[in-house]
């Protein structure tokens, strides 16, 4: 890992919804993590493992119930008011869903000159030019500037929602599956954009995904999750091509193939996700895991390094190497 | 061997004489038992619309359905009785959407939602369509399917109330399976279960399954045959491998190469611009404006149907150079 101080890093965070007399959803339950300066982390995980939550957590959309949130260095966990509004001004979100994520009376021109507006940047002579150019940027024309979200594609809204947040020149990007929504023609247009911007303007971002092939294109790093904890994190060629975890080997195993050439049977992973509410103790995967002992039911493994770049990897039965033991036979 | 789906030509419009949308527009195809055709293309490329003329599911105000043929086990579906149409439907040929939770009625449990169905086609009693819904719980591999079968939708997971779409798509042993997108709103360790279960049950009831997909790696996963659509057209058809190894439409070589793919972190291929409306019948390619390969007969002469090779052919006057381009990268690659 370089030695320069992180943009954003995450300590030890949870997040507990409280629903009911001493039930806690515990959507996020000790998290830590780091985002480098022009570095794609990508977290990726399944419905309901946490990784919308965080992302929400690390741009205060929601409080921590414990643990820190540092940016470059300063804790934000607490902050109020106008320190909060400044801390806002350095990290902005993408959304999913671009239609939902703008307001529909305004216009596209209007939309990205918002940002600017709420932080008074520049005359607003100065700002008109500066939204020409963010639309520019992201592959808007003049011509769509004057046109309302209604009137623009599924790809150009999401273009927008991007230029939306490269207005203010955030520190942090957090994106939350902003590709997710479109066709595929559309979603290699945006993909490569993003590309393209971390290229030119060396980005950071925390990119939150649920799709591997999308995350290998566009992510230096990823941090895999599972009800509510990391459970590996690595270079991303490390985690997509040599995963470890046997929960990332059957999430990535699970991807259909490529070419129907590589057709093979395969063991699906049994059952459905356990309930944040009550997560298994132990490893939390332990109930789907085909390697598990009992030592995985009763104490839970904390991430450790295996081979090299970061590559970490939280279970017992990992060996130095990376097997793990034979699976058990048992349907 | 005679098919047991055969469609000839089928066009589907929406909307009056003024202004009219051509979903779909003279597709043909084929589909024999026991043999899965994937139907793949993005929003609005007719997919959706022409499984839904094929189980006559398409309001008679609004939508005009025209084919030359229209056959189901050498039945005209075209002339059949709403009556004969609603025997058909859930018996002989069955269907699961997308979304379970809108398809079943929250209301009922989905015991008694499986045993309907099959209490609807099938002289059997309460009691016998009861043992039916389990048994095919069972088949789902549903953990604990006597409980289950007395609950409602709302208490099972997304993966789990797919399952008893498909149950109930399946109590009555359809000859034809037709899905749409059954695996886009689940996760992919759920899909992949779902999928295997799909192909499983292919396999040993014999039946046909029309997947409907967006998704290239479903495609890759599941298809015997596939038909890439695009503006209401079918572009390309053949056997699946045939089409992954030699694409020879131009939007067919561009979708394979948007596709994100985890063993590689090249640059994606970008297909420019966005999908055509559908407000005019079109006879030239619909495609030509986005392809890398067209020139300027492509968007001025109708195009025709072409055989690429043995049961693969497509709607691409520019079939070599798309060819010789998937050559050449294939080179550069080995």
């Amino acid at each position: 890992m370089p030695e320069t101080q992180p943009i954003i890093a995450v300590e030890g965070v949870k997040r507990h919804y409280k629903i009911g007399w001493k039930k806690h959803v515990r959507a996020v339950d000790g998290v830590s993590l780091e985002v480098h300066p022009g570095e794609t982390l990508a977290l990726v995980g399944e419905s309901g493992c946490g990784k919308s939550t965080l992302a929400r957590l690390i741009m205060r959309l929601e409080p921590a119930t414990a643990g820190r949130i540092l940016l470059e260095g300063q804790d934000i966990t607490a902050l109020r008011g106008a320190a909060l509004q400044s801390s806002r001004r350095q990290m902005q979100m993408v959304f999913q869903d671009p239609y939902a994520s703008v307001n529909p009376r305004l216009t596209a021109e209007d939309i990205v000159r918002e940002p600017l507006d709420n932080f008074r940047i520049g005359s607003p002579e100065a700002r008109r030019t500066m939204v020409r150019a963010l639309l520019g940027r992201v592959g808007l024309s003049a011509q769509h500037a004057t046109r309302y979200p209604h009137e623009l594609s599924g790809g150009q809204r999401q273009r927008l929602g991007i230029a939306r947040a490269l207005a203010l020149n955030p520190k942090l990007i957090v994106a939350d599956e902003p590709v997710s929504a479109l066709d595929l023609s559309i979603q290699a247009q945006v993909i490569n954009l993003l590309r393209d911007l971390q290229a030119e303007l060396g980005l950071s971002m925390l990119f939150v995904s649920h799709d591997i092939g999308v995350v290998a294109h566009v992510s230096h790093r990823v941090a895999v999750m599972y009800l509510g904890r990391i459970v590996e994190t690595g270079t991303t060629a490390d985690v997509v091509s040599r995963a470890l975890h046997p929960y990332t080997r059957a999430l990535i195993d699970a991807v259909p193939v490529e070419h129907p050439s590589q057709r093979r049977v395969r063991r699906p992973l049994e059952g459905d996700l356990p309930s944040p509410l009550n997560p298994p103790s132990g490893c939390r995967f332990n109930t789907r895991c085909p390697h598990a002992e009992a030592r995985c039911r009763i104490e839970e493994p904390v991430l450790r390094g295996v081979g090299g770049e970061g590559h970490q990897v939280a279970c017992h039965l990992l060996a130095e190497d990376g097997s793990l033991p034979a699976q058990k036979t048992a349907a | 061997m005679s098919a047991l789906l055969h469609v000839e030509n089928l066009s589907v419009t929406f909307g009056s004489a003024d202004r009219r949308t051509h979903a779909v527009s003279d597709v043909s195809f084929t589909l024999e038992a026991g043999r899965t055709l994937c139907l793949v293309g993005e929003s609005g490329s007719g997919k959706s619309v022409t499984s839904m003329a094929v189980m006559g599911l398409l309001p008679a105000r609004g939508a005009t359905v025209e084919a030359r043929r229209l056959a189901f086990a050498g039945e005209d579906l075209r002339t059949a009785t709403p009556a004969r149409l609603a025997q058909l439907r859930g018996k002989e040929i069955s269907m699961i959407f997308q979304d379970p939770m809108s398809s079943l009625n929250p209301a009922l449990t989905i015991g008694y939602q499986i045993a309907e169905a099959v209490r609807l086609h099938e002289p059997v009693s309460r009691a016998e369509a009861r043992r039916r819904a389990l048994d095919m719980l069972d088949r789902m591999r549903i953990p604990d399917a006597r409980r289950r079968l007395d609950q409602y939708p709302h208490q099972m997971s997304g993966g789990m109330r797919q399952r008893v779409m498909i149950a109930m798509a399946l109590a009555c042993n359809p000859k034809l399976l037709i899905a749409d997108e059954p695996t886009t709103a689940l996760d992919v360790t759920v899909q992949a279960q779902i999928l295997s279960l799909m192909d499983e049950l292919k396999r040993d009831m014999g039946m046909a399954i029309l997947l409907i997909t967006h998704d290239l790696g479903v495609v890759a996963e599941m298809a015997d045959e596939v038909a890439v659509m695009y503006a209401g057209r079918i572009v390309e058809r053949g056997p699946v491998t045939a089409v992954f190894d030699r694409p020879s439409h131009g939007y067919t070589h561009g979708l394979l190469g948007a596709k994100p793919r985890r063993s590689s972190s090249e640059r994606l291929l970008e297909l420019p611009g966005g999908v055509p409306r559908l407000d005019r019948h079109v006879e030239t390619c619909a495609f030509a404006p986005r392809c890398r390969f067209a020139e300027t007969a492509c968007s001025q002469e109708p195009v025709a149907p072409i055989a690429f090779d043995a049961g693969h052919m497509g709607l691409c006057r520019r079939h070599a150079a798309v060819r010789a381009a998937v050559a050449m990268q294939v080179d550069h690659h080995a």
